[in-house]
């Protein structure tokens, strides 16, 4: 099976590309557009149309720069669905859901700056409430998508603890830290129910707490992929060793699993 | 076990020496403490800044129905606690039981749930009355998706248990599987009091 070999430069740099996509999500929306956190979902809709008024160069920078990092969302979570392909066997069905979940994923991401350039195109001319609802569809495109990348999470715990390569491709608490960050996350669903309080879309736990464990799920995995592109280079470099672990897996080398 | 291993409580000594299931779901245990403990920690947060609307809300909870799922919930944990003892004494048959008494004592867990809500809202509590409301419905919520998951491993242990013969069992599955319907059990003890019992 030789066409299981990850190519550990390609793979390399699309796991870096998600670590460019949590910086460019701290240096645009944290610093440049000062939406984190978000404006309180009960501020009147004046005084935020006012928000996007006085900030809109730095918007419309921000949006730019969120358009070209957020497309980093699909080569990231390739390089993680590349490793979920080695770790199956037969039809990876787990490998073509995880395909088209980060093809869905993405198109989420693009159109949080899309909205957002949108608004600070003209928001001069904008009907404040218009604009407020607006603004509220980028939050809520933000946080209330959070049930496919859960679903890709659970894709990734189950990889693992199915793999059948000995050693495991990703190490075995992988598969319960991605449980976890699934469940963790679920609290974003809140949002739509609160205008104020830990579970409005600025709030404690619906913002702070979604957020940080999103985005660090998004370097814990880096991490973890790096580790296993590494291995699989020194696995490559002796190919014919005994201790080499990574070679592709013929059925001889297959762990016995019921 | 061979006869020459030495026996901690009546189990093997490398076994009793090591932590039960798999280290994994420690970690998963644990970062799901820190996620309760910081819920609890915004709920002491918002009572400290209104006791009087906390107070009130309390005293409309039914510290009865409270009362009957915890002791739902520990009887439940019980059974598995029993279940995973089975195993490792080789009584076939007895284990799959424990998990499915465990697993019905989740779904009575659920019903009574079920009925609380739904006493609430027809009385017109929802969770935008108020904040306690809002932190009573989320919180339970929450812990009954746990509930839930953990029927589901609670589930797939009868199967594991029901395939294999009893010699066959691996230990620690099992004790990962009851490790995180213990978790659901302690989260509820912490919620029980927190929600239900303290003014």
């Amino acid at each position: 099976m030789k066409e299981s070999y990850v190519d550990s430069s390609i793979a390399t740099a699309f796991v870096y590309t998600g670590v460019v996509l949590v910086a460019s999500l701290v240096v645009t929306q944290g610093f440049l557009m000062g939406f984190i956190p978000p404006p309180s979902p009960a501020l009147p809709a004046n005084e935020l149309a006012q928000i996007f008024i006085e900030r809109k160069s730095s918007i419309r920078i921000g949006t730019l720069i969120q358009c070209i990092c957020y497309t980093f969302w699909l080569t990231w979570a390739m390089s993680v669905a590349c490793y979920i392909r080695r770790m199956e066997r037969g039809v990876p069905v787990l490998t073509y859901a995880s395909i088209a979940n980060i093809g869905g994923g993405y198109v989420f991401f693009l159109l949080m700056p899309i909205t957002w350039a949108t608004l600070a195109f003209r928001p001069e001319e904008m009907s404040p409430n218009f604009l407020q609802i607006m603004n509220d569809w980028v939050w809520f495109v933000f946080i209330l998508s959070w049930p496919p990348f859960a679903v890709f999470m659970l894709f990734i715990a189950v990889a693992v603890f199915r793999d059948h390569n000995v050693p495991t491709i990703f190490p075995r608490w992988v598969a319960f830290f991605n449980v976890w960050t699934a469940i963790l996350i679920i609290p974003a669903g809140l949002i739509e129910f609160f205008k104020t309080g830990p579970f409005a879309y600025n709030g404690l736990i619906s913002f702070w707490f979604v957020f940080i464990i999103f985005f660090g799920w998004i370097l814990v995995m880096s991490v973890v992929t790096l580790r296993a592109i590494a291995m699989d280079k020194r696995a490559a470099s002796s190919p014919m060793g005994a201790n080499a672990p990574f070679m592709p897996t013929s059925d001889g080398r297959e762990a016995e699993r019921a | 076990m061979t006869g020459k291993e030495r026996l901690l409580n009546g189990r093997p000594r490398e076994v009793a020496g090591r932590i039960p299931g798999e280290p994994g779901i420690w970690l998963f245990i644990a970062g799901d403490c820190l996620l309760f403990s910081a819920l609890f920690i915004v709920f002491l947060l918002y009572r400290a800044e209104d006791p009087a609307i906390f107070g009130a809300g309390r005293a409309e909870l039914s510290q009865v129905l409270g009362l009957c799922n915890t002791l739902l919930m520990l009887t439940s944990s019980w059974f598995v606690a029993i279940g995973v003892e089975a195993a490792h004494r080789h009584l076939a048959g007895v284990p799959q039981r424990c998990f499915g008494a465990a697993l019905a004592c989740g779904a009575a867990f659920g019903a009574v749930k079920f009925f609380e809500y739904r006493e609430k809202i027809a009385a017109d509590i929802t969770p935008t009355t108020n904040d306690f409301f809002m932190f009573y419905f989320v919180y339970t919520g929450i812990h009954m998706i746990h509930v839930f998951i953990g029927m589901i491993v609670l589930y797939m242990l009868i199967i594991y248990t029901r395939q294999h013969n009893i010699r066959a069992l691996q230990i620690q599955h099992l004790q990962t599987g009851a490790g995180f319907w213990h978790l659901v059990d302690l989260l509820w003890i912490v919620l029980f009091p927190l929600l239900y019992l303290t003014a």
